[in-house]
């Protein structure tokens, strides 16, 4: 049974459709991520899926059951929802226990969560004196007391130092070893990456990609990028690669030929048999960020700039 | 609905509520005996109070049950601190985003706001006993520093203890009911604890300026008559019917609105 699915979901506010008409499913177990520009409804979404705001048309499931009866999963689902949010003067073991309380759960689970995410002997600080990143933690902390079979993160490493960043990466990854399913929202594609087995990708409120990260990636376009060593020698470069039938495109006085890494000893005895020396033979091939740009085709400026004519002064990110 | 009350109950009882909260009322619970029983003048002549109302005398004080005559004057100023705190529970889930982890820990709102109603009510109870017995613990000294004759205190003490603890804590519990329901409105404390003190403080008394006999009937005139035991205009069970039915208006709509509320934005 898949954790997640949605079919024709939609979700308007005014003229603003934030979230147009997805159809997609997350496998159970494992990390899946979440992944679009700034404005194009990630947040949205995950608010739908949790049943905190209703859907204008289309239906979904969580876990087996309907959308629209959260109170028949909210149970087993653990969420972070953008930012933590913690009453800052009570201790940290407090604000689990008045969350723990609330799902009717034993006092036992809040010191394991807390060892879970690292909290352990700073239980007793107030909140307000947490970091963002110890903020982080104890969000994650509180996601995790139901001991969810799906746990969803909008941003959980907001704030976080590379090394908390690495930790949280592994715990989450732990956490879905164990049989259940982690759905992460982030905008640091690189982590996603580390981290993620399955992949949804959103742009305008619009599923762009719904599937495996691995068959996403076999759209990566490996290169081999070479450099003469003389820029006036480019020319002649690029005649015999041409001759080779090899595509390409140039940058500066950087060639990209569009071979397999393992093909960079060829490029190099083309350019030596032509009489080039090469200043740097450089394979590269395509990462998510590459990948996701490719499919939401430009930078977060120009779609902000793109969608400022649409927007009617809601924030639906 | 015993969990949601429970996990309340942990947040409302933080140092703000639980020291600031019960510590004003009960610092005002003194302050105003002392002044009170300092201001009767044993002559018999009365002193204005707020709101035009006049304080009780030497001789009134005197009477059984005198020994809590500094709560229908506290009245007013605890439904000012209690509307504020209800406002200030009810709003802050909005202003720092909780009440997303809270709905969706438990999507029935229903449950979620009357737990939340059930353990500032659970708060109200325990503030107001505390106000009650700082004011029960001063009378005594104060009278005795005034001259005061105590000896009548002693009739019927329990009857009127129990009597005027309930008329101060039914008007209090409706005053804060009004401020959560303002703040689930607005969803900001500020606004519901401006437009909970503008009320009382001037929108009443504008009707009552403008509609002298309408003003009886009104949020704080009719609390202010329970806490009085009743008054001239309005008997003290119809004021606690209309008390009641204003407390419950108020729980209804705020209920009401919470269901239906977007708790996103």
């Amino acid at each position: 049974m898949p954790a997640i699915t949605t079919d024709g979901l939609t979700r308007k506010f005014g003229d603003l459709t934030a979230v147009d008409n997805i159809t997609f499913e997350v496998p159970s177990g494992g990390v899946v991520g979440f992944v679009g520009p700034n404005g194009s409804g990630k947040s949205t979404t995950i608010r739908l899926l949790l049943g905190l705001i209703s859907a204008t048309s289309g239906t979904g499931t969580v876990l087996g059951e309907p959308i629209e009866s959260p109170e028949r999963f909210a149970h087993r689902v653990g969420a972070l929802i953008e930012n933590p949010t913690f009453v800052g003067s009570l201790s940290a073991y407090d604000n689990l226990r008045s969350l723990a309380a609330l799902r009717g759960l034993s006092k036992n689970r809040i010191g394991e969560v807390l060892e879970i995410v690292g909290l352990t002997g700073r239980e007793n600080d107030k909140a307000s004196t947490f970091s963002l990143g110890m903020k982080q933690r104890l969000g994650i902390a509180a996601a995790l007391l139901p001991d969810p079979d799906l746990l969803v993160l909008d941003e959980p490493t907001n704030g976080l130092d590379p090394a908390g960043i690495v930790e949280i990466r592994n715990l989450l990854k732990a956490v879905a070893e164990g049989g259940r399913t982690v759905l992460v929202s982030s905008h640091l594609l690189g982590e996603i990456q580390a981290m993620v087995d399955n992949l949804v990708v959103i742009r305008f409120g619009k599923l762009l990609y719904s599937g495996t990260l691995e068959q996403l990636m076999t759209d990566a376009v490996e290169q081999v990028v070479a450099s003469p060593e003389h820029f006036e020698d480019m020319p002649r470069l690029i005649a015999a690669v041409d001759s080779e039938g090899w595509s390409h495109s140039t940058t500066g006085n950087e060639l990209a030929v569009n071979i397999s890494a393992d093909r960079s000893p060829d490029l190099d005895r083309v350019a030596h048999e032509a009489g080039l020396t090469l200043r740097m033979l450089t394979p590269r091939q395509d990462d998510l960020e590459d990948i996701f740009l490719k499919l939401t085709g430009a930078t977060d400026a120009e779609l902000a700039a793109d969608r400022s004519g649409q927007r009617d002064g809601k924030d639906r990110s | 609905m015993i969990r949601v009350v429970r996990s309340e109950f942990i947040r409302i009882w933080r140092p703000a509520f639980r020291y600031g909260g019960i510590g004003v009322m009960a610092s005002f619970a003194a302050l105003i005996s002392v002044f009170i029983f300092t201001a009767a003048d044993s002559s018999g002549s009365d002193v204005s109070g707020p709101g035009g109302g006049a304080f009780a005398n030497a001789a009134e004080i005197a009477q059984p049950g005198g020994f809590l005559v500094s709560l229908e004057t506290l009245s007013s100023l605890a439904g000012i601190v209690l509307l504020s705190l209800w406002a200030i529970a009810a709003a802050s889930d909005y202003d720092t985003g909780l009440v997303r982890v809270l709905v969706q820990a438990e999507p029935n709102r229903i449950r979620l706001l009357g737990g939340k109603i059930i353990a500032l009510a659970g708060y109200t109870f325990i503030a107001t006993i505390a106000t009650v017995f700082t004011a029960v613990f001063v009378a005594r000294p104060l009278a005795r520093l005034e001259g005061i004759d105590t000896t009548l205190w002693r009739t019927d003490f329990f009857e009127h203890l129990v009597g005027e603890t309930f008329n101060f804590m039914v008007p209090a519990m409706v005053w804060g009911l009004i401020g959560l329901l303002i703040a689930v409105w607005s969803k900001s404390s500020g606004l519901a604890i401006g437009v909970g003190i503008g009320y009382l403080l001037i929108v009443e008394n504008l009707i009552a300026i403008v509609a002298e006999g309408a003003a009886d009937f009104l949020p704080g005139g009719t609390l202010a008559a329970v806490a009085a035991g009743g008054t001239a205009d309005l008997a003290w069970t119809a004021a606690l019917g209309l008390t009641v039915l204003y407390g419950a208006a108020a729980a209804a709509t705020a209920l009401l609105i919470f269901r239906s509320r977007d708790i996103t934005s």
